[in-house]
């Protein structure tokens, strides 16, 4: 295994190594490093909107659960049995007062305590205190119902690490009238590259005019209706397109309006304005209906607000990852709009989608380019127009460019070589010009 | 039942099948009636596309440009088109007087694309309509085993 300050050497100024998406030393060390410190998104509250609701789900192969307790509070517990091992819950949604260990017999409430053991009074030197029972995550902290976890017992807390990324999810709540979403059934992908392919390539608006040019091209003259005036060359060039790279790793792509290119997009519609209207101003309200944004939360969740969905970056293997997207429906907005959602989000992103499966093909296609030694060096050079770096460290640009991938590999840097100084410059090139 | 009805519908299944895998789109768009409602739900089993999400939940004006893109060279996932196979079995039909008529069946789906080999169960059922003298898919909907599982590009099923 490769030392601490050689991972970070993978990583220059403008380029990235190979090994980085090819190296299982190097994935082995980004699950403990990045997925066993940080925070990392695992659900949103309204997937368990009643007492003894739950979902399961990994956090990178550990089995979890998700379950709004008896008192109301959601929790995130460890799915293991503390006496053999079994996984305690088995559907993916359920509900119901407590969990029965299928293997002895063991029962737990829906806070996670242990109710009642088969033959307790045989077992020697068994004396748990209250607590004892499935296992809490170390750190559980939510955001406007979005539940993040951290292996890691201490760190900053959730609201810091977010930090100005909380003003897009506010955004992203408070369109809907009744200001909460509502997160359906995960529409489920898998790719054989890496996850950081899918994680560069959300916050990477160069590519779509031409990766995506036969679906979009076929779209606009076929289905004029849906794509309206699509244009995501010229689109993405528009006055008041800008992207922004946060502290912690974290991006922001805003493409202004999503008025007049209003792709897939099924909120153009009286009755949803006319209940935004009755929270917000008529200016906010139509400012949050055509909200055109990509979120990218470092290191596994995506917020997309024009089909309106997020995903979840889910790595299996150096050269294995599922995404698992959930539409995100509008609490309080006519039905016809939210059933639209998620219909329009299941046709981005499915396995027979329109988009999503384009990206899909080329993360197979550079997985498989990168077992070439010969080709060292990714580069990610872009550089956006009226690029600057705020006092903040924050970068701000433009028009397209590769800096929220650079904003990536600093957390990256940060988080797998420990305490060392990142020395990637905010922004790119700028130092070594 | 009429046998022989039985008979020319499961030919019927079968020809769509070939058409689908030697991807003869164009005369498969042929065989769908205008109002044709085409479904893959995700999830579970029949779940409401409005709630659970699809794989796919289109209508003609789609399906053409779905198509379209399949016969797109400048279509990154047809670099080169998935090789498939429709394997249809256990075939029940179910007339409702001349014209109309549910055809149930099992579905095995292989897929050769970039050096794997997928293969897909399901249920099929499809809805029949007797248009001009011909049998038309008014409905076609495709309940995966794996609709809750992570899935690879498919191609149209």
């Amino acid at each position: 295994m490769a030392g601490r300050s050689s991972f970070v050497n993978l990583v220059q100024t403008d380029r990235v190594h190979r090994r980085v998406y090819t190296d299982p030393d190097v994935f082995d060390a980004e699950m403990a490093r990045i997925y066993g410190r940080t925070w990392v998104f695992a659900g949103h509250e309204s997937e368990v909107p009643n007492p003894g609701d739950f979902k399961t789900d990994t956090l990178v192969r550990r089995p979890i659960v998700m379950v709004r307790g008896s008192d109301g509070v959601v929790r995130v517990l460890f799915n293991t049995c503390p006496h053999r091992g079994s996984k305690v819950c088995y559907e993916d949604y359920g509900s119901g007062t407590r969990f029965r260990c299928m293997y002895h017999g063991w029962t737990f409430d829906t806070q996670g305590r242990l109710l009642g053991v088969p033959l307790r009074e045989r077992f020697v030197n068994f004396d748990p205190d209250p607590a004892f029972g499935l296992i809490p995550l170390p750190r559980v902290e939510s955001y406007r119902g979005f539940v993040f976890v951290s292996l890691s017992p201490s760190g900053i807390p959730l609201r810091e690490h977010l930090g100005r990324g909380c003003e897009y999810f506010d955004d992203f709540c408070d369109r809907a009238p009744d200001g909460a979403i509502e997160a359906r059934r995960p529409i489920k992908y898998g790719y054989q590259g890496n996850w950081k392919l899918q994680l560069e390539n959300y916050s990477d608006n160069y590519h779509p005019p031409v990766l995506h040019q036969s679906a979009l091209e076929i779209g606009a003259r076929m289905l004029k209706d849906k794509y309206a005036s699509a244009k995501f060359a010229t689109r993405s060039m528009r006055t008041g397109y800008f992207e922004r790279g946060y502290a912690s790793g974290h991006g922001i792509a805003d493409f202004g309006t999503a008025r007049g290119a209003n792709w897939m997009n099924s909120y153009e519609n009286p009755a949803y304005l006319a209940a935004l209207e009755q929270r917000h101003t008529p200016e906010r309200a139509r400012e949050l209906m055509e909200l055109d944004l990509h979120l990218m939360i470092y290191p596994n969740l995506l917020m997309h607000t024009r089909t309106n969905h997020y995903r979840v970056i889910k790595p299996l293997a150096v050269d294995q990852t599922e995404i698992w997207t959930y539409p995100a429906t509008f609490k309080g907005a006519p039905k016809d709009v939210n059933d639209a959602l998620v219909i329009n989000t299941s046709h981005h992103v499915s396995a027979m989608g329109e988009v999503q499966v384009d990206d899909m093909q080329v993360f197979n296609w550079v997985q498989s380019g990168l077992q070439n030694e010969a080709m060292e060096w990714l580069m990610f050079k872009l550089t956006g127009v009226n690029q600057r770096v705020e006092d903040s460290g924050e970068f701000q640009c433009e028009s397209p460019s590769e800096g929220i991938i650079r904003y990536q590999y600093r957390e990256w840097c940060k988080l797998m070589g420990g305490d060392e100084i990142v020395r990637l410059v905010p922004g790119g090139l700028a130092a070594e010009a | 039942m009429d046998p022989s009805l039985t008979s020319e519908l499961e030919r019927f299944i079968f020809h769509e099948a070939n058409l689908l895998d030697d991807r003869h789109y164009e005369e498969w768009l042929e065989l769908l009636a205008d109002d044709i409602t085409y479904w893959i739900p995700n999830y579970a089993e029949d779940a409401p596309p409005g709630e659970s999400g699809v794989i796919v939940f289109e209508r003609l004006p789609a399906l053409r440009a779905r198509v379209a893109r399949a016969l797109d060279r400048m279509n990154p996932t047809q670099q080169p088109p998935a090789r498939t196979r429709h394997f249809s079995t256990n075939v029940l039909v179910e007339p409702s007087g001349d014209e109309l008529a549910v055809v149930t069946s099992s579905l095995l789906l292989y897929v050769s694309k970039d050096r794997r080999l997928l293969v897909y169960p399901g249920k099929c059922e499809h809805a029949l309509r007797k248009v001009e003298g011909r049998w038309r898919i008014a409905a076609k909907t495709i309940n995966l085993i794996s609709n809750a599982e992570p899935l690879s590009s498919l191609p149209i099923v």
